[in-house]
């Protein structure tokens, strides 16, 4: 029985000022099976939030068209359960007689339908977890007693249940991000709903929150019998979980099937930026197949590797740091406690050196961002040493100087965006510095042309795309001629192309020179750009030394809660049969040694 | 409840409130939030009045306002909110109450034994010659400078030097036209006003602290459930909770987006007070993104939760029931405010002064 039927749909925005908006949905037709788990696919700006934003009833409800353009806005239909969901129809005014245009369908999805946004924090509305798990539950007007049981069970499921005797104390935001997303979920949960939607809920997440969300969802599915619709960018999760998956761009479906006939359609993925496994591009590159297809587990990597001969590759390098290089940062016994007495850091140790591209990794609240905000000079009441280019971090002369040497680009690009043009974004940080005039021009057009933003210098940039907001912010930061860069999560939230598009820039800011910390949850980008890492668990310092070096340790790797990438497993499984063959870390490697192979 | 509950909830010290947070487990923490409020008014009522009692019933009620200034303060402390006070607010709060006092210090000559003890202001504005020895002077030395506070102190001085002897004063050469600034002011400091001064600097400062006390202790929660035994429907008395708990989003918000600021050195090179305040308009553009953001989000998250179609809401633990401590306390209010303003007695007349 199909929960969701969508027949022809078209949608676009109304637009409050200047031209009409284009079409944002185009023709899309699908259908979802009770009990699915159904995966939609797509780059940034393809049209899924806006879908999901349709499938739930938010779109015509919330984001509503203008009286009388109602079938300029909307065509076709959505059928939730059955019963039309959205659909324009001629109604007829039984006082005047006249027919006009009228959205027809459902005016409230909830509770039989739940959507969880992206962000959970913009989702919360109370104050304290008990009520944000029972605000729909009391909207639904259920008895106290029900509302009680369905709450702590709610909590249960998610995995939360340690927090319901001080649910009524703690504040949802003050949850960590993996906890956050699964008390959103909870407040859906306790709603018991048919259908769930989800959009994106793993991004901000470390590997392991992002495993205990997806089974948690899983777990739900099968339980309470859920039909679950997912956004997401990870193809592990969607190739393991999804019966189903859609692909969008531009609005339009691009593919619709099965996992397995979706992701294996390389010209799909390499035209349309979707983010593949490192198993499929392994495959795709090297020409390995399995089952006649693509290999997508690593099981199936391994046995395609098997036709292969031995031996395999030998000759990869182990990075070792320069010792001669000047130092920029050192650490030495830092520990630092917040005002509240939860003790952040425990002895922290470590150097970084000029001209090295690192990673600082670890899950969420072991210390990464408390760390990176005492080196550039944010949090300014730690104990031990801590110095930049030599100089003590407790002077505070020093500490006002720090923005000099040490760059901060922060997550999230909106909230670090003050002008309202982009020549004046650039110029801020250095007009503070009070550098002359015509300095300030030639450094802002040298890093905007560096981020590929030279020919937007004169425009706002609340009208930028995200992947460019993010580089402008790159670029404000390296006006600046810091000594070293950090970059606090640099690909959450973008496509693989502007992923790719990030991580490439900073590389070519590396070569050039320039010194790079990237903070990030993202194992594929550490495995494939950084040498070294910093791995930090529950506020200190669990491995310092070479990407590979960490990578290659299987109790480290466990120890830390971090989830080494598909081409890493790959290389673990594959050293399993083959103890001599090295830990190779990316597909790059694993393409090059495959063809090497084939050379012997 | 059992015994690893019981060590939960012990662990949890602070909850927050509508502006940082407060210790869990105080007697402020279980005072309904119809007490808080009756506090305010009370306390601002007695205020206003305390410090405006005539000079010839005795004057303000100095010792009155002490009393209460410290109850204030210790309500704070109990809370243990008084810490994110000293942190934040009350830096701000400082010149606003000082500027109180020292208006009241040199701007009273109503008072009884007013007596002159030097002449500042020539009781109009004056335009001319002297206006523009000022605008010049202050011009001159901002484009040198590029610093107000720089530049105003020597225009201020020139000004003061070419306006003041009389005969320039008075002189047509000096002063083309006089701008009547309402009367001859002067500076006067009557034995009185240095009392009353303090009095009314007392007086704002238990005004502004009552507020502070009111939103460091106070959660949704409590506002939503007052609201509703008020007989508010739901819908009106959501939306007042959510105005409420946003003041917290934001002030996490401005808290980001300041650090990301300081990472662009906006305090690198100590700058005038124009540049700060920029500074902080510049706050304002991202803080508006966020906030329109979060605002469109939310929306989102109240249909989806079912709150359009809703009829009516559940009273899941969201009222609370004015307690034995809360009438004890309004009492208490009354009583006092029964002494003070409709008896007109006054305790520092009491301790004879």
């Amino acid at each position: 029985m199909s929960v969701l039927e969508v027949n022809g749909f078209w949608w676009k925005y109304r637009s409050y000022v200047g031209a009409e908006n284009p079409y944002t949905l185009k023709d899309l037709s699908f259908k979802v099976n009770k009990g699915e788990f159904f995966g939609i696919i797509g780059p940034s700006g393809a049209g899924k939030t806006t879908l999901c934003y349709a499938l739930t009833g938010i779109i015509p409800h919330v984001f509503n068209v203008p009286y009388g353009k109602e079938r300029e806005h909307i065509k076709g239909e959505i059928k939730l359960f059955g019963q039309t969901l959205t659909k324009v129809e001629a109604v007829k005014d039984e006082k005047t007689g006249k027919t006009t245009d009228k959205i027809v369908g459902m005016k409230q999805t909830a509770p039989r339908a739940g959507l969880l946004l992206q962000d959970p924090e913009n989702q919360f509305l109370r104050m304290d977890l008990l009520h944000e798990i029972s605000f729909g539950m009391e909207m639904l007007q259920l008895p106290e007693s029900e509302i009680e049981r369905r709450a702590k069970d709610a909590l249960e499921v998610v995995g939360l249940g340690n927090l319901w005797p001080i649910a009524d104390l703690v504040h949802p935001n003050d949850l960590s991000g993996g906890q956050k997303q699964r008390a959103a979920i909870a407040s859906f949960i306790a709603l018991r709903p048919e259908l769930l939607v989800l959009d994106e809920p793993m991004s901000n997440l470390d590997p392991e929150g992002k495993l205990s969300i997806i089974q948690a969802i899983d777990r739900i599915r099968n339980d309470f019998d859920i039909t679950i619709i997912v956004v997401e960018h990870n193809p592990e999760v969607i190739q393991k979980y999804a019966d189903k998956v859609l692909a969008l761009n531009n609005g339009q479906a691009i593919a619709y099937g099965t996992a397995e006939e979706v992701y294996s359609q390389q010209k799909l993925f390499e035209e349309n930026g979707l983010y593949a496994s490192d198993i499929a591009r392994i495959g795709w590159q090297s020409g390995l197949t399995c089952k006649g297809r693509v290999p997508f587990t690593v099981d199936e990597m391994v046995e395609a590797c098997e036709c292969k001969p031995e031996p395999f590759l030998k000759d990869i390098e182990d990075y070792k740091p320069d010792e001669t290089a000047e130092e920029i940062i050192s650490i030495k016994n830092l520990d630092f406690s917040y005002e509240d007495g939860t003790q952040a850091l425990k002895n922290v140790n470590f150097t970084i050196r000029k001209g090295e591209y690192l990673g600082l990794i670890g899950q969420n609240g072991a210390g990464k961002s408390t760390v990176s905000k005492v080196i550039s000079g944010l949090y300014k009441k730690f104990q031990g040493e801590a110095k930049v280019m030599g100089q003590n971090l407790r002077d505070k002369k020093v500490i006002q100087k720090i923005p000099c040497y040490v760059g901060y680009v922060f997550q999230n690009p909106d909230s670090q965006i003050f002008m309202r043009k982009v020549y004046d974004e650039v110029a801020y940080g250095l007009k503070n510095l009070k550098v002359p005039q015509q300095e300030i021009d030639q450094r802002v057009n040298e890093a905007l042309k560096s981020v590929g933003l030279l020919a937007k210098i004169e425009e706002d940039p609340m009208f930028l795309g995200k992947g460019e907001k993010r580089r402008l912010t790159v670029a404000s930061i390296l006006a600046m001629n810091p000594k070293i860069m950090i970059v606090d999560e640099p690909t959450t939230g973008q496509d693989f192309r502007m992923s790719e598009d990030i991580m490439t820039l900073l590389e070519d800011l590396n070569k050039s020179g320039t010194t790079i910390l990237a903070i990030t949850h993202d194992m594929t980008l550490v495995s494939e750009h950084t040498k070294r890492v910093i791995v930090m668990h529950e506020g200190t310092v669990l491995y310092d030394g070479s990407t590979r070096g960490f990578f290659a340790n299987e109790d480290l790797l466990q120890k830390s809660g971090i989830i080494p990438p598909l081409a890493v497993r790959l290389s673990h499984a594959y050293m399993k049969k083959h103890p001599s063959s090295p830990c190779l870390l990316n597909a790059k490697e694993w393409t090059t040694a495959l063809e090497k192979m084939d050379i012997k | 409840m059992s015994e690893t509950d019981v060590k939960a909830r012990a662990s949890k010290k602070y909850v927050r409130t509508f502006i940082f947070s407060m210790r869990t487990g105080t007697p402020i923490e279980k005072l309904h939030v119809v007490t808080k409020v009756f506090m305010i008014v009370v306390l601002s009522t007695l205020t206003l009045y305390m410090f405006d009692i005539p000079v010839s019933r005795g004057g303000p009620d100095f010792i009155g306002l002490g009393l209460l200034l410290v109850l204030v303060f210790s309500l704070l402390a109990i809370s243990r909110t008084a810490k994110y006070l000293v942190n934040s607010y009350l830096v701000l709060s400082i010149p606003v109450i000082l500027a109180q006092f020292f208006w009241w210090l040199f701007f009273s000559e109503s008072l009884p034994g007013a007596k002159m003890t030097f002449y500042l202001w020539p009781g109009f504005f004056p335009i001319g010659v002297s206006t523009l020895v000022f605008v010049g002077t202050f011009v001159l030395v901002y484009f040198k400078t590029r610093s107000i506070t720089v530049s105003l102190a020597p225009a201020v001085l020139l000004w003061w030097f070419t306006i003041m002897p009389s005969v320039l004063a008075h002189s047509s050469l000096a002063t083309w036209i006089k701008f009547p600034l309402g009367g001859t002011y002067s500076f006067s400091l009557p034995q009185w006003s240095a009392y009353i001064g303090f009095a009314k600097a007392l007086g704002y400062a238990i005004l502004i602290y009552t507020s502070f006390l009111f939103l460091l202790t106070t959660r949704d929660v409590e506002i939503g459930g007052a609201l509703r035994q008020l007989r508010v429907s739901f819908r009106k008395a959501f939306f007042v909770m959510l105005m409420f708990r946003n003041l917290n989003t934001i002030l996490l918000d401005y808290e980001s987006i300041r650090m990301a600021q300081i990472a662009r050195a906006s305090s690198v090179i100590r700058s005038g007070i124009l540049s700060r305040m920029k500074d902080l308009a510049y706050v304002s553009i991202p803080l508006v993104a966020t906030m329109i953001r979060r605002s469109t989000e939310m929306g989102v998250a109240l249909y989806a939760r079912g709150f359009e179609a809703s009829k009516g809401m559940t009273n899941y633990k969201e009222t609370k029931r004015l307690s034995g401590v809360d009438y004890s306390i309004m009492a208490l209010l009354i009583a006092f405010l029964i002494y003070e303003v409709i008896l007109g007695h006054s305790i520092t007349t009491l301790f004879g002064r």
